[in-house]
């Protein structure tokens, strides 16, 4: 390592500032944007997880071959993943392509989406006894079928997606207090917060007596 | 026309000569009915009824004012394409007045109802229609046959006060066809001094609303993919092998998955008292609205029938409309949904209510907050 190496290194040791991709060898990863979030470097993907990346898991055999990965054509984001099938593949390709990938947690979520205070429209009812019905309503949810990516949205860090109709897995436990390793429920984000089973692949649609759920659930990497 | 009729059955069997000989030795006819009494019907009173898009029902007294009269309605056929649920799935569909259910037809018993029936040139099909609540000529399904272009007026009386179902029912294969492609609506025939509840006590409603449940048979393709098609009626042999499993793809309130929840989901206040008429021309289904009950429930859709009384669920039999009225006691959402949860949630028979209102504690009360069970 070059003596520049050495100080940018023990700078970033001692100040905390810098992300795991800067002390690896290879740099930032391809087809991410270098942002500031919660206060630190985070390398973020600019598009979701795509059926492609899935399939070159499952033809090496550490990912199963899921229905939806099927269907959908190969640049299409991928979605009808749980949280566990999510775990096999960033430990896959953290192997493969000597990284340190990972989910992003809420707050860096919401940092990257940059909607750190929604929007919302006046609620409907303002009694507490009558929080479970207030935001009937509010949530817009994008539905209908996954489309290609940068189709939704693009935040001015170039990010796309973030308000499509595949909600994202986070590494945060709907219990805050919880382990993420142990946790029955993970936040999942889109276009509105969602919290759901880790053993689900595809969010139920249409029939919540309230509230709307998640049309499609994918993930998208950071680093 | 051939085939519906053998499943009506010989009328002049032994067995139904018999019956007849029976009743003419009678004499006495036990039940009064009012299609006895010959009337001058060129001196009736004539009202248009201005049909309105479901869920909602049009202007109607719920006493009657006056004596008989005849009420005019035009119901144009329209086979248009719809997306029946939030996938993008598209159905090409036979509507009455455009709307899946078609629209609802409210009269008084004793009342005539003159249907100007129009079958408009851009469709493909022949079309007809059968009201439940007529009598004679197969509900009129044999006298109102129309082409494309064409259009036909039917007069029929209303007898049997109660809800009824209407569809469409051409001939042979094509009656579940149609039906099952939305071809279906319903008709209120009110007595004339109005409802009355299990006491005999009459009472009125403060607002009313048309649920119609559609079952869709949809084909797949190889992948599971449900199929788009370019015309109307070109899904045919495929839409047949769907409907021989009876196993539906879709089972929505008024046209599509969602369409009676977000902004158009129904409202009401606490305090108010709401008559939710069910209809479902073709299929069974259990009606249950979610955080509330059926005060009061015509089960089979007959208001000379003493109603049922506080029920959790109730029945709609395929083929019939059904009525309930409930008087809403605590604010918030609510669900209305077929009770066969598959279909609520999976196939789409889910709608909502939003009330306003205050809280009722003495009703429901959150005792103690979710919270970590004590060590």
């Amino acid at each position: 390592m070059s003596w520049n190496g050495i100080i940018v290194t023990a700078i970033a040791f001692a100040a905390g500032t810098l992300s795991a991709a800067y002390l690896t060898p290879h740099g930032p990863a391809p087809d991410m944007v270098q942002l500031e979030v919660d206060g630190k470097l985070l390398s973020v993907a600019i598009n979701e997880v795509t059926v492609a990346d899935w399939q070159a898991c499952v033809d090496d055999g550490a990912c199963e071959s899921i229905t939806s990965a099927k269907a959908n054509a190969a640049n299409l984001p991928l979605t009808g993943v749980n949280w566990f099938d999510v775990q096999t593949y960033i430990s896959w390709r953290n192997a493969r392509d000597d990284r340190t990938f990972r989910l992003p947690t809420l707050a860096e979520w919401s940092d990257i989406s940059g909607k750190k205070t929604p929007i919302k429209r006046k609620l409907l009812f303002d009694d507490p006894r009558m929080a479970w019905a207030a935001a009937y309503g509010q949530e817009e949810t994008p539905r209908g079928p996954v489309r290609v990516q940068g189709a939704w949205s693009r935040t001015a860090d170039g990010v796309n997606d973030l308000e499509g109709n595949v909600w994202e897995w986070t590494a945060s436990c709907s219990d805050p207090k919880g382990d993420p390793n142990r946790c029955p429920a993970m936040h999942v984000m889109g276009a509105h917060d969602a919290v759901l089973s880790v053993f689900v692949r595809n969010p139920a649609s249409g029939g919540c007596t309230s509230g709307t759920p998640p049309t499609h659930v994918g993930f998208r990497l950071v680093e | 026309m051939s085939q519906f009729l053998s499943q009506v059955g010989p009328v002049l069997s032994r067995r139904g000569l018999l019956a007849a000989a029976t009743i003419t030795a009678a004499a006495t006819l036990t039940i009064p009915s009012v299609a006895e009494e010959a009337t001058d019907i060129s001196k009736l009173p004539r009202v248009k009824q201005a049909l309105v898009l479901p869920p909602f029902l049009p202007v109607h007294d719920q006493v009657a004012k006056g004596g008989p009269k005849i009420v005019e309605v035009t119901l144009n056929i329209q086979e248009k394409k719809l997306v029946i649920d939030d996938e993008g799935t598209e159905l090409w569909a036979l509507t009455f007045h455009g709307s899946v259910p078609g629209p609802m037809i409210v009269v008084h018993e004793g009342d005539y109802v003159e249907v100007t029936l129009r079958n408009l040139p851009d469709n493909v099909m022949e079309h007809n229609v059968d009201f439940h609540s007529a009598t004679g000529g197969l509900g009129g399904g044999a006298l109102t046959k129309v082409l494309p272009g064409e259009q036909t007026i039917l007069r029929w009386k209303a007898i049997k006060p109660g809800v009824f179902v209407y569809h469409c029912a051409p001939e042979g294969i094509m009656i579940p066809y149609h039906v099952v492609h939305g071809m279906n609506g319903a008709v209120m025939v009110l007595p004339r001094d109005g409802l009355k509840d299990a006491q005999g006590k009459p009472f009125t409603y403060d607002k009313a609303y048309f649920i119609g449940e559609q079952d869709f048979y949809v084909p797949r393709d190889a992948e599971g993919n449900f199929k788009k098609y370019e015309v109307p009626g070109e899904n045919m042999s495929d839409a047949l092998e769907v409907m021989k499993t009876l196993t539906p793809t879709h089972v929505v309130f008024n046209g599509a998955k969602g369409a009676l929840t977000g902004d158009n989901a129904l409202k009401a206040k606490v305090g108010e008292t709401v008559l939710f008429i069910h209809a479902q021309a073709n299929r069974d289904s259990r009606p249950h609205l979610i955080g509330g009950h059926g005060d009061i429930v015509w089960e089979t859709g007959s208001f000379n029938d003493v109603p049922a009384t506080n029920l959790e669920t109730w029945f709609i039999r395929g083929g019939s409309a059904g009525a309930m009225l409930y008087t809403f006691k605590q604010p918030g959402i609510y669900a209305y949904v077929n009770h066969n949860l598959i279909e609520a949630v999976m196939l789409g028979a889910t709608g909502h209510v939003v009330v306003e209102g205050e809280w009722n504690d003495d009703l429901m009360m959150q005792v103690m907050k979710p919270s970590p069970i004590p060590a």
